[in-house]
């Protein structure tokens, strides 16, 4: 292809160059790679003080499920984190690679991040890629502009709500939300219905599971909470444990073959001369 | 006991090559989710009185809930052409039922079975009633909820629920059902979903009916509204931090 290089403006955003020879490759019948996914239950709500985010801790790769303990609620600022849903490394390459940029940007203005500014990078990023890159987000934090619960689509478009939940668990958390939800929650209750929201996604969707994680975010103080609810433990553990010893498997025969030492000769050479 | 209505109609769904015109592919005009519990006295099932036409609200005065015999109830989701066919072949099944006279009647165990047999097999001939149906009900004493789906899934349960119930009200039944609820608060727990889907499901309207059964008898009751909540202080001004954002 010819090509002058004052015309054509910088190519930036997705090649789809390719997408005829994937089209062509799955009509052969090869299969495309299968990725990990995070079926998921993210969950948000503005309560009085700030804002709490909740998620699920369960990665799935098709059926089965690929990391029991993974961490959804990302980093994005010391007062924004992020929730993520869809495909996993998407959310965390596109929460990382914000979160760098919006720490670059401290760097130059000074200030606190807003979350309008972490919403207004996700979009145009996710945009760009119509939708290719396949993460679903609930952003919250609290900067001077007050407390903020935003949800991001994948194909770029975002809304801004008192209470969000995204993934395939959304159903079953927005049903807890919807007939649960005030405005003016305090703290304890917050978190309580985050959690009721968060387990409703674990016990009622297949791609949800294992243990509840919790970000409560208020002005100067961010909280973490890691794996803040287990119900799902691991009930039958032997309580004598495994042990393996001498006598347990029956020994057929028994061949020792020494190793043969090695003579190794060391020769002297020059320092390496530089 | 064969009631005539069932041989009619598979003489329709004829093994030809011609089959094609009668094979029921897609629903046309459908009803949206159903709801049902068992409370102590009985059970109670709810749904909305929506047709939908596709995209559009066609009829909002679609009577979804219906008595069978003394001791039944039904309810259906999907298409609606295929519920009032239900309907056609449980008045048969009835019918011939009474004229026995013999001071037995079919009770929601029968009904449950019935329904099954007529799904399955439809389903097996490819021409399936695009239906999921809620079978309720009291006979001496005993409760039953039941729900057969178009391809003859069938199963029973305290709680039950069709299309986005199955999504939306059933996380909230699975936390909150009791064994010894009284009509009072299964009405409650049916509104507290109704309600939810309201908010969550298009297809939904604001007008429902609550049905209940119980030794006595059954009882459907007149369309009434639910009231739904919008005052939240962040919708009044969603971007009031955000500007230029949605």
């Amino acid at each position: 292809m010819a090509r002058d290089a004052a015309d054509l403006p910088p190519r930036g955003g997705f090649s789809f160059d390719l997408c005829r020879r994937n089209d062509m490759l799955l009509k052969k019948g090869v299969q495309m790679p299968s990725f990990r996914k995070t079926g998921t239950t993210i969950v948000g709500l503005v309560f009085q003080d700030g804002v709490i985010l909740g998620a699920d801790t369960r990665a799935t790769e098709g059926p089965i499920v690929a990391d029991k303990n993974c961490e959804k609620i990302h980093y994005m600022a010391p007062n924004i984190y992020c929730c993520g849903a869809g495909t996993a490394a998407d959310t965390e390459a596109v929460t990382d690679m914000v979160s760098s940029q919006l720490q670059l940007h401290r760097y130059a203005t000074g200030r606190e991040s807003r979350v309008i500014t972490a919403l207004t990078l996700l979009k145009s990023h996710l945009f760009s890629y119509q939708g290719y890159i396949s993460a679903a987000l609930v952003l919250g934090g609290v900067d001077v502009t007050g407390p903020h619960l935003h949800t991001v689509y994948p194909h770029g478009s975002t809304d801004t709500l008192p209470f969000a939940t995204m993934g395939s668990g959304s159903l079953a958390a927005m049903a807890v939300f919807e007939s649960k939800f005030r405005e003016g929650l305090t703290r304890e209750e917050g978190i309580k219905l985050v959690c009721e929201a968060i387990c409703s996604g674990i016990f009622n969707d297949l791609g949800s599971g294992s243990n509840v994680d919790v970000c409560v975010i208020t002005k100067g103080r961010t909280e973490y909470l890691r794996n803040h609810q287990l119900p799902n433990p691991r009930t039958y553990v032997s309580s004598k444990g495994y042990s393996f010893v001498k006598g347990h498997t029956e020994v057929l025969s028994t061949k020792i073959t020494p190793l043969k030492e090695k003579k190794v000769e060391v020769v002297e050479g020059d320092a390496m001369e530089e | 006991m064969e009631p005539v209505g069932l041989s009619s109609a598979s003489s329709k769904d004829s093994t030809s090559l011609d089959v094609g015109s009668e094979r029921n592919r897609y629903p046309y005009v459908t009803g949206t989710s159903v709801l049902g519990v068992k409370y102590k006295d009985g059970v109670a099932l709810a749904a909305d009185l929506g047709g939908s036409y596709g995209s559009t609200l066609r009829y909002k005065s679609v009577e979804r809930i219906k008595a069978i015999g003394k001791h039944t109830l039904l309810g259906a989701s999907g298409e609606i052409s295929d519920f009032q066919e239900i309907l056609r072949y449980l008045d048969e099944l009835i019918l011939y039922d009474n004229m026995w006279d013999d001071g037995n009647s079919l009770g929601p165990k029968e009904i449950h079975n019935y329904l099954n047999r007529v799904m399955y097999n439809r389903r097996n001939k490819f021409n399936p009633l695009w239906n999921s149906l809620v079978i309720g009900g009291v006979k001496n004493g005993q409760k039953y909820l039941g729900m057969v789906g178009m391809i003859g899934t069938h199963f029973e349960d305290n709680h039950v629920a069709t299309g986005f119930g199955n999504h939306l009200a059933r996380p909230i039944f699975r936390d909150e059902w009791r064994e010894d609820m009284t009509f009072e608060e299964a009405v409650r727990l049916l509104e507290k979903c109704l309600r939810v889907l309201l908010y969550r499901d298009r297809s939904a309207i604001n007008k429902f009916q609550i049905a209940k059964i119980t030794d006595e008898g059954v009882t459907i009751s007149q369309p009434y509204s639910l009231k739904t909540f919008w005052g939240f202080s962040a919708f009044k001004d969603p971007t009031k931090g955000a500007e230029g954002s949605w």
